[in-house]
Parts: C-alpha cells; sequence; structure tokens
C-alpha cells in the first residue's frame, strides 16, 4: 500500500481518481492546485503523485519542478487532457515518469501507479 | 477576411470539434454523433441570438486559451441539457440533477477542460503550435451576461466573431448545444499562417 | 390586463447600441446585462428617456473604434446630446446605472474579471463630465440584470432573476 497525492483543481476528478486509486488498495491525499500540491508533498511525503496541468494558482508543470527540486527522486505521473505533443515531451523532459491522457480508464491509472510504486 | 481564406480555419475547427466529441464520447462512455457543424462569421452583439436570446436562463462553461495566441472557448447549454450532462458525467438516472451544486458545477468543469483541450490538441499537433486552455469557469445566469465575458474582450478591438455552432446528440439522449469558438483575430492569423505553412 | 406593459413597444438595446424616445408608448429595454452598464435617463418633466447598452470603460479619446455607444466615455455625452436635441433639460435629467457585474472569479480570470467595475467607475466619471448627478445605481456584485425604462413615466424595472454564485469549476 502506497500513499498518493491526486492534485486536481476540479472535485469531480479527485472524487473519481480517489475512487480509482483506494480501490487499487493506496491512500489517497488531495491537493486542490499546484500551490497546495507543492506544500502537501512536503508536509505528508506521499510515495507517488499524479497531477493534472491545468490548475489555477500554480500549474501542474511548475508544480512538477517545484516538487522535484525538493526531492529529486519524486514520482511524479502527469494525469492531464493536454495531451499535445509538445506538452508531452515538455513534462517528460522536466522529470515525470509517466503522462497519462484523461479521460482515462481504471487500467490506465493501474499501470501508471505500477510504474511509480510497483 | 472573405471565405476562401477562412477555408483553413474551417477545415482546424472542424478537425478539433471532431477531436472535442471524441474526447467527450470517451468521458461519458457513449456514442456521441454531430448532427450539424457551422463555423460563422457573427456580429459579437447578436451572438445571444445564437443561442435563443440574451435573457433566457443559460449554463456557461467558459475557458481562455492562451500561448501561441489567445482566445475563447465557451460551451452554453439550457439548463436542463447542463442538468442531462451531469447525469451522465456522475453515472445518475436520468433527471437527477435540478440544480447545481458544487460536484455538479466541477463536473461540468471537467467536461470544458475535456473539450477544450480535446479541440486545441488536435490544432496545435496540426499546426505544430502549443495552445493551452485555462482552468474552466462555470457560470449560470441569463445568456446576453453570460456572453459579456467574452464580448467585453472581443469588442475592444473587432465587432465581430467566428463562431463554431455544433449540435450533438448521445443514443439514448438528446443533447442540443452551442460550443462556440471565439478566435482572436491574432489567434486567426497565427493559425492560417502556420496551416499555410504545413 | 396590464395595459401599460401590454400596449409599450420595446425598443431593445443590444451591446453597443443606444437610443432615446420622447413616445410615451415606449420603453427602452437592456436584457441580460452582465459585465456591461446600461446609463438610463430621463426627464420627468418633458417625459424623455434615452439609455446606452454600454461594453467597454473607455475608447482611448475615440481611437477605438465600433458602434457609437460600445464605450462609457462615448455613449454617456452622446445620449444625452440626443434627448437635448429632443428637448430634455440637462439639469432635469434623473440618472441611473445599472449592471458592472463580475461574472468570473478566480486566480485565471484576473484580467478580464474587471471589466464590469472598470465600466462603473467610468460611467461614473463620465456622468460628473457631463455635471449629472446619479440618482440610483444598481451595481456591482456576480448576477446579470435586465432594465427597463418606461418613457411615459420614468419608471424604471431591474430584474434579475439569478441572484447567483460563479464559481471556478474547482
Amino acid at each position: 500500500m502506497a500513499k498518493i497525492l491526486i492534485a486536481d483543481d476540479a472535485a469531480f476528478m479527485r472524487m473519481k481518481s480517489a475512487s480509482l486509486v483506494k480501490e487499487l488498495g493506496h491512500d489517497v491525499i488531495e491537493a486542490e492546485d499546484g500551490a497546495e500540491a507543492v506544500k502537501v508533498y512536503q508536509a505528508e511525503s506521499p510515495d507517488a503523485v499524479l497531477m493534472d496541468i491545468t490548475m489555477p494558482n500554480m500549474d501542474g508543470m511548475e508544480a512538477l519542478q517545484e516538487i522535484l527540486k525538493l526531492d529529486p527522486d519524486a514520482k511524479i505521473a502527469m494525469v492531464t487532457a493536454m495531451g499535445q505533443q509538445a506538452v508531452i515531451m515538455e513534462a517528460i523532459k522536466a522529470g515525470a515518469k509517466d503522462f497519462v491522457v484523461k479521460p482515462f480508464d481504471a487500467d490506465r491509472i493501474q499501470s501508471a501507479l505500477w510504474k511509480l510504486v510497483g | 477576411m472573405n471565405d476562401r481564406t477562412l477555408a483553413p480555419w474551417t477545415d482546424l475547427v472542424s478537425l478539433g470539434t471532431r477531436h472535442a466529441m471524441a474526447g467527450l464520447s470517451e468521458m461519458l462512455g457513449e456514442e456521441i454523433a454531430v448532427s450539424s457543424f457551422a463555423l460563422k462569421r457573427t456580429p459579437v452583439a447578436e451572438l445571444a441570438n445564437v443561442v435563443g436570446g440574451a435573457e433566457v436562463d443559460a449554463v456557461g462553461i467558459y475557458l481562455t486559451v492562451t500561448g501561441a495566441a489567445n482566445g475563447h472557448l465557451m460551451l452554453i447549454y439550457e439548463p436542463r441539457i447542463a442538468y442531462a450532462f451531469v447525469d451522465l458525467l456522475m453515472g445518475q438516472p436520468a433527471e437527477t440533477t435540478q440544480e447545481l451544486d458544487e460536484m455538479g458545477r466541477s463536473a461540468l468543469g471537467e467536461m470544458g477542460n475535456i473539450i477544450g483541450a480535446f479541440f486545441l490538441n488536435a490544432i496545435a499537433d496540426a499546426t505544430g503550435l502549443e495552445l493551452m486552455p485555462s482552468p474552466p469557469a462555470v457560470m449560470t445566469d441569463m445568456a446576453g451576461a453570460l456572453l459579456d465575458v467574452v464580448t467585453a474582450e472581443i469588442l475592444l478591438r473587432q465587432d465581430d466573431t467566428y463562431v463554431a455552432e455544433t449540435t450533438f446528440t448521445t443514443a439514448d439522449r438528446e443533447i442540443e448545444g452551442q460550443f462556440m469558438v471565439m478566435p482572436s483575430e491574432e489567434l486567426l492569423d497565427v493559425l492560417l499562417k502556420s496551416s499555410k505553412a504545413a | 390586463m396590464t395595459l401599460d406593459v401590454v400596449t409599450n413597444e420595446r425598443i431593445m438595446l443590444s451591446l453597443g447600441e443606444w437610443a432615446v424616445s420622447d413616445d410615451p408608448e415606449r420603453e427602452l429595454v437592456c436584457l441580460g446585462l452582465g459585465s456591461c452598464v446600461a446609463f438610463c435617463a430621463y426627464d420627468p418633466q418633458k417625459h424623455i428617456g434615452g439609455m446606452a447598452h454600454m461594453v467597454l470603460p473607455d475608447s482611448d479619446h475615440g481611437k477605438r473604434s465600433g458602434a457609437e455607444a460600445k464605450f462609457v466615455d462615448l455613449a454617456v455625452p452622446l445620449v444625452v446630446r440626443e434627448m437635448e436635441g429632443l428637448g430634455a433639460l440637462r439639469s432635469r435629467l434623473v440618472v441611473h446605472l445599472v449592471g458592472g457585474a463580475q461574472m468570473l472569479s478566480g486566480a485565471s480570470f484576473s484580467d478580464t474579471m474587471m471589466i464590469g467595475q472598470r465600466n462603473v467607475e467610468a460611467a461614473h466619471e463620465a456622468v460628473e463630465a457631463q455635471r449629472l448627478k446619479i440618482t440610483s445605481e444598481d451595481t456591482g456584485g456576480d448576477a446579470g440584470r435586465t432594465v427597463k425604462l418606461a418613457i411615459a413615466t420614468g419608471q424604471l424595472d431591474i430584474s434579475s432573476p439569478r441572484k447567483k454564485l460563479t464559481a471556478a469549476a474547482a
């Protein structure tokens, strides 16, 4: 069992992702924007992060970089509808371990978590 | 701008819209058929007529586009259609939703996010441009008041705008609504240039 | 039967449109004002009314083009001038401002969300510049408004069917 941080500004998405992650037997903590994700990561040291990109305050790309500064081994998967080639490349280059394009199904989240936390 | 130079833009919007509907279909887990698609040049002052008048109640999902250039995306629906979407998104029986609570708003926002992102993804990948959607805002009010959000900014620079109107249906529910794409002239220029280069 | 309402001919003002009238059968109307502001003026002695559906605060000294009543700084003097043309007296004018709501909130929309407030501020300035006083004001907030001005009576009717919460979809 791992502790997974779900960062998404949409309560609806947090609800959907959290229920999938819990079904897979993991604990869930949540953040509503990028800035909060960085704060929560620092305070709670989750095993992995599922990170939306389009968020207010601080977007997911910036939060990814901030968290990697704090913890270069952070295991972060981007979870976003922004499936543009340029964005995917940028995220992987910045250090994201996986890139899940929304809308996703349960299998895709499972394979992402498998990649991140085994 | 005449109709001939508009052609590549029409192609791009049509492509983007097909992708957007595919994204929506995936999200809802239902087949979606686009029953009509039209791209029109409309005076900004008459936008409200497109949705049935300035005074009708409506639910709007609004995103701005940033990146290579700026623009606006707005989905605008009669309340009963918006409620039908919430029921589909939440996996509830039809007519469960009778008003928008926070979770309903969030579900509609996420729908706007998916539709907007898929639309922009298709255009971005076709042109090599980076186009980012903002987080969505979900608003309920008279259509005219909702449209003010985009019209004010567009009217600052131009009196006309392009509106892509899309109506679509799901297998068991008739859903009619507007997916309005309102590019700035600047975005249009950038898109036309890059599609010419492609 | 509410005779006065039924017989009134409505002049619907779309964005950037304006009208003045001394016809008692008429009613000037702005439907679904969001961030837009309606400038409403009335001469109670001559029963002359005027209204403008204003969209943006500033024409940058007339350099920005478009419909005449699009910009607050142009629309207010224009309507006042046209009312005077019909015989209204500036010193008698009763002025109302309606609209200027903030339809969006949230960090992502910091630029656009200020337009309502800026329109209201510009309207205050424009009214002062015309040496007029504001008699009533229903502006700001986050809900759309419809406003009607009856030429026969000067009666102002404001409806806001949905006082509602505007929330970012978070």
